[in-house]
């Protein structure tokens, strides 16, 4: 066992962690079909796959939040069993979730040192007192290890996320954990933040800690990996040296075929102006934004998180009021006081958070494809409900929702099908603008390249569209302009001839980023981009 | 699911699966808990299988019923009216005052009682929606002002001296059909049919299943919330009239704590208490229930002081019931 165990990498050494053979079921569904996975010290490995590929099943099994049908697990060659998230914990593996195991209304030191509380010593001690001078500069001194500077006595509600994930990582390093398993740690971090984040875990890397990184994004990976091990449809597809191969085949590995093109962007027919915006405000949010959409355009919005982009969608959509500014639709001028005024008008918006926002996940998908217009398929406020079943029907179609059942709650569909379900609730409506925000967050590599053909289609079809996105190659792929935000005012407008990543990242960050951190080696093209 | 009154899936290909989707429609179980407890007290009390009892039952709860089909709509738009009991005495009381003290027709007098229900619960729907009150906080503040108008204006006496015709309503029978029952069928009847096919009937569990969503489809979601308080208060204000006209006086404690029995109704029934999820008739059954075992109780010479217990306990087991249910999926 122990001998074939090091899978000959020269080393007689074995793998820090290696999990063989593990499977997973959950009802009829066979999460985990035999998979394999080694991590050596010292490494970061990717975890890639589509969504419903078993990422996340193999991460809680590790953790100990599931057990597994079958398998073994080894941790420095020994075999071990991990039957709860405090074994796991024992044995040096820490998991980062998306969604943080933090206390928010208590301190940096106290979520740090949650599971050690640093009692005093003696007596006072053994009464479960707490030394919180010693656990403040013990939480200090972690902080420090991975370069933030947080006050340890700030509680976590009042950080932000990237100051909240570093001291998550810090909590990590509080358990002495040889194993951080971190789940798409930047999917919620604006791209300046993810540069700091990638070099902490340089820093962790060099530090002997072997790092199991989850991303949907190539480009990521490209950047920070040493390995990527690929996993869909619950089974074991490969596992690579990720200097040798190309985006190309990790793609094909994670979605078993050919994808051609992540973004189909055709020429632009842009024709008259469909929605303009003056002067728009919002006390503290936003400072007189103007622009125009034209009919067949997309518009990218791009900034940081928290630059104003969701904000500008909200008060366009009446989510949100604003003190001051005029929308004009078709050359009139129009006043929008709540989102139902925006939908009479033509102007439709898909959120950024699909299950929090977007949907009604416990109803079905011809309730939730529907919901928009089902007001327009009454007799005496009674539902049509074959005119409703029919539309339904057509954008599921066209779409591509799977499975094609309308029966069926939203929340048993993947991901991306759900978000195809929220993109087809607007799309019924057949909205003169449609704002699209963070369109494919979270979403697998082929659903992703399908929403932007249908993007690509819609504006075609003469929709105006706005696209906002925290992936500045979608922004930059998918836009024919791209407007900049920083700090709730537009800092630049770029045509897509002129737009590049440095350029719209050194407009966003004119005027919050003071110390951009060094100049990392940005190898990295935007992945794969049509000539 | 969630929209189980919303989804016909069609029994048409075969009986067995007609039957298997009967079967997992939500009130199921309350109907098969329904039959047991009857087969259990025909054997143990011959006086319980009679065609009497029966509607005794129907008749006794049909306020709490009438309250439940009120209380469900709210439940659904995860909301909660804790007033509806303090409305009912209310609504009694202005219809009571209506016929004796102001010398007004009968039909106005109903209309007067059940209107007064509908304004308490437009108020109720104002202090969520525009004011943004915890339902809880706003309905319970609601519960003491409505009893305490009644109290106050009676001075804590009762109003009797009805006349005939209106005891007819609430002491008669249509057949052997007591007519709050025959009312209370029909008000379910019209709910629920609102409820799965009208389109408020979809932005009720639109809004109870996810409220943000709403908001942001451009769904009318404060005329809905506000609409269903609106309802909530008319059905108790029915419900409370009915009540007065069944036991011939209004009184100032009357109806006193039926709020929590008609929340247990629509909680036994599979309503939701975190919202988007419920049905009218699964409510209706609930408060039917909760009759069937308080006459339980009675037959099987339970002392009464026990009864409360045993309804606690039911409630219990229901939420029980409906969690294992819904974690199978």
């Amino acid at each position: 066992m122990l001998e074939t165990s090091s899978l000959g990498t020269g080393s007689a050494a074995p793998p820090l962690l290696e999990a063989r053979g593990i499977s997973k079921r959950f009802g009829g569904i066979q999460a985990l079909d035999a998979v394999d996975f080694t991590l050596r010290a010292g490494e970061v490995m990717a975890l890639a796959g589509e969504n419903g590929a078993g990422k996340s099943t193999l991460i809680k099994i590790l953790a100990g939040a599931y057990q597994g049908d079958a398998g073994e697990i080894f941790i420095d060659g020994q075999p071990v069993e991990i039957h709860s998230p405090d074994e796991s914990e024992r044995l040096g593996i820490s998991v980062i979730y998306q969604e943080f195991n933090l206390t928010p209304n208590q301190t940096v030191a106290e979520n740090v040192f949650l599971r050690d509380p640093q009692r005093r010593s003696g007596f006072l001690g053994r009464l479960n007192l707490i030394d919180q001078g010693a656990r403040r500069k013990a939480t200090r001194a972690l902080l420090e290890q991975v370069g933030s500077s947080v006050d340890p006595d700030q509680k976590v509600s009042e950080l932000t996320v990237a100051h909240q994930q570093m001291t998550e990582i810090a909590k990590a390093l509080a358990m002495e954990a040889r194993i951080l398993i971190m789940d798409e740690p930047t999917s919620t971090l604006p791209d300046a933040e993810v540069e700091i984040l990638f070099d902490i875990i340089r820093q962790l890397r060099a530090r002997g800690i072997a790092v199991v990184f989850v991303s949907h994004r190539i480009e990521e990976t490209r950047q920070i990996a040493d390995r990527v091990t690929v996993l869909r449809d619950g089974q074991f597809v490969g596992e690579e040296s990720v200097a040798d191969v190309s985006d190309q085949q990790i793609i094909r590995m994670m979605v078993g075929r050919v994808v051609d093109t992540l973004y189909p962007k055709t020429e632009a027919m842009p024709s008259e102006t469909v929605l303009s915006v003056r002067g728009l405000t919002r006390k503290g949010v936003l400072k007189d934004v103007s622009f125009d959409v034209r009919r067949g355009e997309v518009l990218g919005l791009a900034g940081l998180v928290g630059a104003g982009r969701t904000e500008i969608a909200r008060c366009i959509f009446g989510a949100d009021r604003f003190e001051q500014g005029t929308i004009t639709l078709d050359g009139e001028p129009v006043i929008i006081r709540s989102p139902q005024d925006a939908v009479r008008l033509g102007i439709g918006y898909v959120p950024e958070d699909r299950k929090r926002q977007g949907l009604f996940l416990e109803m079905s998908v011809r309730d939730n494809i529907a919901m928009s217009v089902a007001h327009q398929m009454t007799r005496g406020g009674f539902v049509d409900r074959s005119a409703v079943a029919e539309v339904a029907a057509s954008f599921r179609d066209r779409l591509s929702v799977r499975p094609p059942q309308l029966d069926v709650a939203v929340s048993r569909l993947s991901g991306g099908n759900q978000q195809k379900v929220a993109l087809a609730k607007w799309l019924a409506l057949r909205p003169k603008v449609l704002i699209l925000d963070e369109p494919t967050r979270g979403i697998d590599v082929g659903a992703k390249a399908e929403v932007h053909a249908l993007i690509d289609e819609l504006a075609h079809e003469g929709m105006g569209i706005i696209l906002i996105s925290s992936e500045l190659p979608e922004v930059l792929n998918m836009s024919d302009r791209i407007i900049v935000v920083a700090e709730g005012e537009l800092v630049g407008e770029l045509s897509r001839q002129e737009a590049t990543q440095e350029r719209c990242l050194e407009l966003a960050s004119i005027k919050s980023m003071r110390a951009a951190k060094g100049s990392p080696e940005h190898g990295d093209v935007p992945w794969p981009t049509q000539a | 699911m969630a929209d189980a009154g919303v989804t016909s899936t069609g029994a048409t290909s075969s009986v067995s699966r007609g039957i298997r989707s009967l079967l997992r429609r939500p009130e199921a179980s309350i109907i098969l808990v329904m039959l047991a407890l009857c087969a259990f007290l025909s054997v143990a009390n011959p006086r319980f299988l009679s065609l009497d009892n029966f509607m005794n039952i129907a008749r006794n709860y049909s306020d709490i019923g009438i309250g439940a089909v009120g209380m469900t709509l709210v439940l659904i738009v995860a909301g909660i009216d804790l007033s509806v009991a303090s409305v009912m005495a209310l609504g009694g009381l202005v219809a009571a005052l209506a016929m004796t003290s102001w010398g007004l027709p009968i039909p106005i007098a109903i209309l007067l009682g059940v209107s007064a229900g509908a304004v308490i619960g437009l108020v109720n729907g104002l202090l969520v929606q525009r004011l943004r009150l915890p339902p809880f906080i706003a309905t319970l503040g609601m519960l003491g002002v409505a009893r305490g108008i009644v109290v106050g204006t009676t001075s804590g006496m009762g109003v009797s001296g009805l006349p005939k015709e209106f005891t007819a309503i609430g002491q008669g029978y249509i057949g052997p059909v007591p007519i709050p029952v025959i009312v209370m069928v029909a008000v379910a009847l019209v709910v629920g049919l609102f409820l799965a096919y009208h389109l408020w009937g979809t932005y009720i569990f639109s809004i109870g299943g996810n409220e943000t969503a709403a908001v942001l489809t451009g769904l009318p979601v404060a005329r809905v919330k506000i609409f269903v308080y609106v309802v909530c208060g008319l059905l108790a204000g029915l419900a409370g009239v009915l009540l007065v006209s069944r036991v011939g006086v209004s009184l100032p404690g009357q109806s006193l704590g039926y709020e929590l029995q008609v929340i247990a109704a629509a909680v036994i029934g599979g309503v939701s208490l975190t919202g988007g999820r419920g049905t009218v008739l699964g409510a209706v059954l609930g408060a039917m229930i909760i009759g069937l075992i308080q006459n339980a109780l009675v037959l099987l010479q339970v002392p009464p002081y026990w009864q409360q217990a045993f309804i606690g306990g039911i409630i219990i087991l229901a939420a029980v019931v409906d969690m294992l249910r819904q974690r199978r999926g």
